[in-house]
């Protein structure tokens, strides 16, 4: 007995395992089991809404006629800071000039240099919950400056000193209630193109440090009159009049604005028993894209590339839908395949979610880029482009069963 | 005796022993036969184990010193109560045109026990073996291309399975006169066939939370089957001693009626849930069996013994996969064997005459064809047998070699070697001993 078991231990000891590739492959098929199924996207919607334009990384100045998305008039708004960080009154002797910094990338004619006017506002300050084409009043009466811009990347503009005598006040003011009246009576001042402009400026408003460069911000300077830098006062509060008009067709294709103008609405109808026996592997939404506008574009005319898509999904449909896209983190989203011209969304879980989900959820919500001052456009293939072209979804699945 | 009681009980121990190595060995590798992942497995040869040597059934070769699996008309002759645990170890070497593979496998093959219940009369039967095995690692790789992805994605999908079809047998065996036997059981058949399925993509947007898919197959079920036997035997054929028996079972087809389902875990709504795929309901129907022998015993100490084995697998169902059950064939096995038993001459007395001594050879046509191509199994048999001294308990050492399928025509090659160990404990339970 004792020699069988030394036997059989021998017999373990001397074995082993051993794979020196993939034996069988050929005798077993096993690629079918996983299977790649297009399905047309036609449910396809655009919500129209207005994003937020306050408060953004960008400020956007100019007027813009673009044959694709219409024209775009655009009016900065801002309001200087009376924070006594560096300086603690304004004396008589000082002046204030605004130094307003730009993006180098323009939207338009970036041959054409642009008039702009300042002016105040004439409304109480609202710049939280201004939205885009939701204008604000301009008292054009009394100009508090004026500049011209080709393609520089910063302009100092002096500011009138009529109104630095305003802010000198609202400034110099030591009662309880300095802040307070400072946000809501004091009118800001509007940067406003001239009906001529061709181009759209961005003013930067969000510095950005790296190893060696810190970018500067739009901001006011406090001088001496012999254009000494007393102070730097920054921008305490800026947002965007903008409003859009002569839209033209685009019922062709699928247009989405960054602004959150126009949303992207897609829904699916799936039903358990199409993937009854499957596991569902991967979900990719296709959405390719007109590269029409890009390519009739008038000489010199440019616009801001769209360089990603993302998606929300929401438990219940949203009372604010820009509020709720503007505040959440995307679910999906894709980076634009250059090469191809087309975007691809993974949507896996959303279509799982879909089929074997009981809560009802809502359709994906897709925009385009963020909503960040920037005025950026794309127009997607829509549902009667060909058939190659049209959105589509591509599910992956594994049929254990073949 | 108590040692051999101790002895037995220790091998009992080992039940779950032999159940965890096989566990282990799971999450490294699958290493039974490859042609075990069609159907419902391959067919397990239930030999008796004092034939194991000559890698026959022994349904013509009854031994005093081993239950017989394969007949049940021996049952009969019973004198003694006996038991039999019998423990494998297969070694599997793999190898087609492109890539080979080494993997081995420790199994348990069968446990039996028979008691008299009217000494060299009538008999009974209680069994438990394995009729199908499957236990195999198959890789399978593509490539998945869409002229929407960013690049074609790479997959390999390897498909691990286990388990096979059991039979739980209870029978009786009746000596009729001291020529002729017969016998009958009936046996449920119990299926538990399963597949882990998993899945590794190139691209981990196809492998979600970043592991690779994997989805669970069993197919359960279960059916009853009727076993027959009859054992005939007469002595002074050729000369004064010698003695030769013709015997034949038949087992009759088996209907398993089971159910296959698909599992996975799947994350719906931020709950990582178990699911259910699919679940169907199908059939697995096992052949009739016939198998019969004959063994010439020129003396107490020498025997010859040939046999036929005929399962009609191409009338069988795999209702799951009608492509799998188009593979099958009827099964036709031959096997001629030899015993030398110098233990029985109580007037030898050098060491090599404490044994029985067996070889065999068997050539089986396999019940699997692909393009016509029969996977066959040619195999040597060697055994040993240590009788004890005192009683009948014995235990039965057996080895085999040999060559299943071909590298031609994309097939897979294996060359087989086995190692066998079967402790036959008798009347270890009885009384009698305390009398003698």
């Amino acid at each position: 007995m004792i020699t069988a078991f030394m036997v059989l231990s021998l017999f373990f000891s001397i074995t082993s395992c051993n794979n020196e590739g993939v034996v069988g492959s050929e005798l077993t098929q096993g690629e079918e089991r996983i299977e790649t199924t297009t399905y047309p996207v036609d449910d396809i919607n655009i919500v129209s809404d207005s994003g937020f334009a306050g408060l953004l990384e960008y400020s956007a100045i100019g007027i813009v006629n673009d044959p694709v998305y219409g024209t775009v008039t655009s009016s900065s708004l801002l309001k200087p800071s009376i924070t006594q960080n560096e300086i603690e009154s304004f004396a008589d002797t000082l002046s204030l000039s605004l130094v307003l910094n730009f993006n180098p990338e323009r939207y338009g004619d970036t041959t054409s240099t642009s008039q702009y006017d300042i002016y105040e506002i004439n409304e109480r300050w609202r710049g939280q919950e201004i939205r885009y084409n939701d204008p604000v009043t301009i008292d054009e009466s009394i100009l508090i400056g004026s500049f011209q811009v080709s393609g520089e990347d910063s302009v100092r503009v002096p500011i009138s000193s009529a109104y630095t005598e305003r802010f000198r006040q609202f400034f110099n003011d030591t009662t309880a209630l300095r802040d307070s009246l400072y946000r809501f009576e004091f009118p800001g001042i509007a940067i406003v193109p001239a009906q001529q402009n061709n181009k759209i400026d961005f003013l930067r408003y969000q510095e950005s440090i790296d190893d060696t460069s810190s970018t500067l911000v739009t901001r006011f300077l406090v001088e001496t009159m012999q254009d000494s830098l007393i102070a730097t006062l920054p921008v305490q509060d800026h947002a965007n009049s903008m409003s859009r008009s002569n839209i033209p067709d685009n019922s062709d294709g699928i247009v989405l604005h960054n602004t959150l103008e126009n949303i992207m609405n897609v829904d699916f109808d799936f039903t358990q028993e199409e993937f009854d026996g499957k596991e569902v592997i991967n979900a990719q939404l296709i959405f390719n894209v007109d590269t029409a506008p890009q390519t009739t574009a008038p000489l010199g005319f440019k616009r801001l590339g769209n360089e990603f898509l993302r998606g929300h999904t929401f438990d219940t449909e949203p009372f604010s839908l820009h509020s709720e896209i503007f505040a959440r983190q995307a679910v999906v989203g894709s980076t634009l395949d250059d090469e191809e011209n087309l975007y691809r969304i993974t949507v896996t879980q959303y279509v799982i979610d879909r089929i074997y989900g009981e809560l009802e959820t809502t359709p994906l919500y897709i925009t385009n880029q963020g909503n960040n001052g920037l005025y950026i456009s794309t127009k997607l293939m829509g549902t009667d482009a060909a058939e190659n072209m049209r959105p589509r979804l591509i599910i992956s699945t594994i049929n254990p069963d073949n | 005796m108590y040692l051999r009681a101790l002895s037995f009980f220790a091998l009992l121990l080992l039940l779950p022993l032999t159940g965890y190595s096989q566990v282990i060995e799971e999450s490294l590798s699958r290493s039974g036969s490859i042609y075990s992942g069609f159907g419902s497995g391959m067919p397990v040869d239930i030999n008796s184990s004092n034939t194991n040597g000559m890698g026959l059934s022994g349904v013509a070769t009854y031994s005093p010193f081993a239950p017989s699996l394969s007949n049940p008309a021996q049952w009969g002759k019973s004198e003694f109560s006996q038991g039999q645990l019998t423990l494998g170890l297969t070694n599997y070497r793999t190898s087609d045109n492109f890539a080979s593979a080494q993997n081995s496998r420790f199994t348990f093959e069968s446990f039996q026990f028979v008691f008299p219940l009217l000494r060299n009369k009538l008999g009974a039967s209680i069994s438990f073996t394995p009729y199908t095995r499957a236990d195999f690692a198959r890789v399978n790789q593509g490539v998945l291309e869409s002229a929407d992805f960013d690049t074609p994605v790479d997959f390999i999908t390897t498909t691990v399975g286990a388990g096979g079809i059991n039979r739980f047998e209870l029978g009786l065996g009746y000596q009729l006169n001291d020529n002729i036997s017969i016998g009958y059981a009936g046996s449920a058949y119990l299926s538990t066939l399963t597949e882990e399925l998993s899945t590794n993509f190139s691209d981990l947007g196809f492998q979600r939370t970043g592991r690779p898919s994997q989805i669970d197959k069993e197919i359960k079920g279960a059916g009853f089957g009727n076993r027959f036997g009859v054992y005939t035997e007469a002595d002074q054929i050729f000369g004064s001693v010698d003695r030769v028996s013709v015997s034949a079972a038949v087992n009759l087809p088996i209907n398993i009626s089971t159910e296959r389902s698909f599992e996975t875990f799947r994350v719906v709504e931020g709950l990582n849930e178990r699911v259910e795929l699919n679940s169907t309901d199908g059939t697995i129907k096992l052949p009739l069996e016939f198998n019969g022998g004959v063994t010439y015993y020129l003396n107490p100490y020498h025997s010859f013994a040939a046999e036929y084995l005929f399962q009609n697998w191409g009338e069988s169902e795999f209702s799951y996969d009608l492509s799998e059950e188009g593979f099958y064939k009827n099964r036709s096995k031959i096997g001629v064997g030899y015993q030398y038993q110098p233990f029985m001459n109580q007037q030898n007395s050098g060491f090599l005459s404490n044994f029985r001594y067996s070889i065999g050879a068997t050539y089986d046509d396999g019940h699997l064809t692909f393009d016509g191509q029969n996977i066959e199994t040619a195999m040597l048999h060697a055994g040993l047998t240590i009788p004890s001294q005192r009683n009948r308990s014995s235990i039965d050492i057996s080895f085999n070699y040999g060559v299943r399928g071909t590298q031609s025509n994309s097939l897979v090659k294996e060359n087989i070697w086995g190692f066998k160990l079967s402790l036959n404990l008798a009347e270890f339970m009885f009384l009698q001993q305390r009398f003698q």
